[in-house]
């Protein structure tokens, strides 16, 4: 019976430390860290993304972006076999070997074409699998954001991914040129730009730990409280703003001129 | 995932699943799926008509969300426990803005379309008598990243409603709720109406600009 107890423990312990809210102790530091990379992005690296998505044609861009994933395929192999996943080890070794011989080095991504799914795994992840919790939430200078375990994983998946000379350079620019609009959309739209980017990141995570299995939604997130519910019929009543899906519609109009 | 199996087991034996309550009420999981279905299937032939100008089929798509996405329940959810902060003034001028702030995100990505599709994958039925239902983008610069829907009908209605959208694991209610916790922690209510206000006055120029 203790042992049961052990393990309810161990696993409620774990939930708990990986929620999508994480801790974020050092939120001061980390949002001068984030106001630094901001600068950084904003000054040099998208004006340069730009102009790189300006002068490259649009195959060269997924191109490269293409050999680079392929380039990280090794890591995501080992973290397979970090975590006894063997069946994704087959799939992602199949999809090395098909894209960097039929996809000319890996620049083609035949193997999505062939239907081969395409996992990605890092050490951070596999020490999740091993039990390890993921700790405060870090903003990294250059790199962004990150947690303690995942920083602790880094050098270990930096070993792991073949590194050319001068490449991480050009797959840093290549990527972020593939995001212009986005990123500009997400910091123009975000309420708070720094708690966006990392409730994406931490849910983001979350959901790569599960590999797209059940994901243990917090259900808290779903409760309408009863103070909330009497408001609201009241104020649908007032004023209708919560009666049939028509009528917010008709209340949009001005977003389009 | 085997842990999370093993917690199941246990609070099954231990009697704490989920109430004989759920069972009783059957949930039509069917029905929210083929509002999900109708709902891509009115957007992507949308997406398509490239005969229409960018802005005609923006908002073309935005008529067909605001159908099918219940705002008001949004709305609730993601100021969670800051609702009761607000005045009734406050919340309803926070409807019409967080619908505002969703068309104008939504809207926006159609540039973007390149002829992806979406296929749904299942449905599973939710604590509270939600729905979920499972897809994925296929094609595209976003082959393969999943999307969810949580789908809810309220009470007298007969219409499903999707109250959440779950990108690659990143929810939609979930990070509105972090963000906008923050703000009213920080600094209230009336910031933060007036950081959405502010955010959808310049939101305008720069959703249009594209070509």
């Amino acid at each position: 019976m203790r042992s049961v107890a052990a393990i309810v423990a161990l696993v409620l312990n774990l939930g708990a430390c990986s929620t999508a809210n994480g801790p974020d102790p050092g939120q001061s530091v980390n949002r001068s860290i984030f106001g630094f990379n901001e600068g950084f992005d904003k000054t040099l690296l998208a004006p340069v993304a730009t102009g790189w998505d300006f002068v490259m044609p649009d195959f060269a861009i997924s191109g490269i972006d293409n050999f680079f994933e392929n380039l990280r395929m090794p890591r995501t192999l080992f973290n397979d076999l970090f975590q006894a996943k063997p069946q994704r080890a087959v799939q992602d070794f199949g999809r090395f070997v098909v894209n960097t011989t039929a996809g000319i080095v890996g620049l083609i991504d035949v193997a999505t074409r062939l239907d081969i799914p395409h996992n990605r795994e890092d050490f951070g992840q596999t020490l999740n699998r091993w039990g390890a919790p993921s700790g405060a939430y870090v903003m990294i200078p250059l790199l962004g954001p990150s947690t303690v375990r995942d920083t602790i994983a880094l050098p270990i998946d930096f070993v792991m991914v073949p590194s050319l000379y001068g490449s991480t350079l050009i797959d840093v620019i290549n990527v972020r040129a593939r995001y212009l609009e986005e990123v500009e959309r997400n910091r123009e739209l975000a309420v708070d730009y720094y708690v966006f980017i990392r409730s994406a990141y931490l849910q983001n995570r979350e959901a790569s730990a599960r590999d797209g299995g059940a994901d243990d939604a917090d259900e808290d997130l779903y409760e309408i409280t009863e103070d909330q519910a009497a408001i609201t019929e009241e104020a649908a009543e007032g004023a209708g703003v919560a009666g049939t899906g028509t009528e917010p519609l008709a209340a949009t109009p001005q977003a389009n001129p | 995932m085997t842990p999370r199996r093993i917690l199941l087991v246990i609070l099954g034996v231990a009697g704490l699943a989920a109430p004989a309550s759920f069972a009783e009420a059957p949930v039509d999981a069917s029905a929210a799926r083929a509002v999900v279905e109708q709902t891509l299937e009115d957007v992507i032939a949308t997406l398509r008509r490239s005969d229409l100008p960018v802005s005609e089929r923006q908002s073309r798509i935005e008529h067909v969300a605001l159908e099918r996405f219940d705002l008001t329940t949004m709305s609730r959810l993601v100021l969670g426990k800051g609702w009761r902060l607000l005045s009734r003034d406050q919340h309803e001028e926070f409807v019409t803005l967080f619908t505002d702030h969703l068309s104008a995100g939504y809207g926006a990505r159609i540039e973007r379309y390149d002829q992806e599709s979406v296929v749904v994958l299942g449905e599973r039925v939710e604590p509270r008598g939600d729905v979920t239902i499972k897809t994925k983008i296929e094609g595209g610069s976003a082959d393969g990243v999943a999307v969810d829907y949580r789908l809810r009908k309220r009470k007298g209605e007969t219409e499903w409603r999707i109250i959440n959208v779950t990108i690659a694991g990143v929810s939609l209610v979930s990070n509105f709720r972090s963000q906008i916790a923050a703000v009213l922690s920080r600094e209230g209510p009336e910031e933060l109406l007036a950081r959405f206000r502010e955010i959808s006055s310049r939101e305008l120029p720069s959703c249009c600009r594209g070509s």
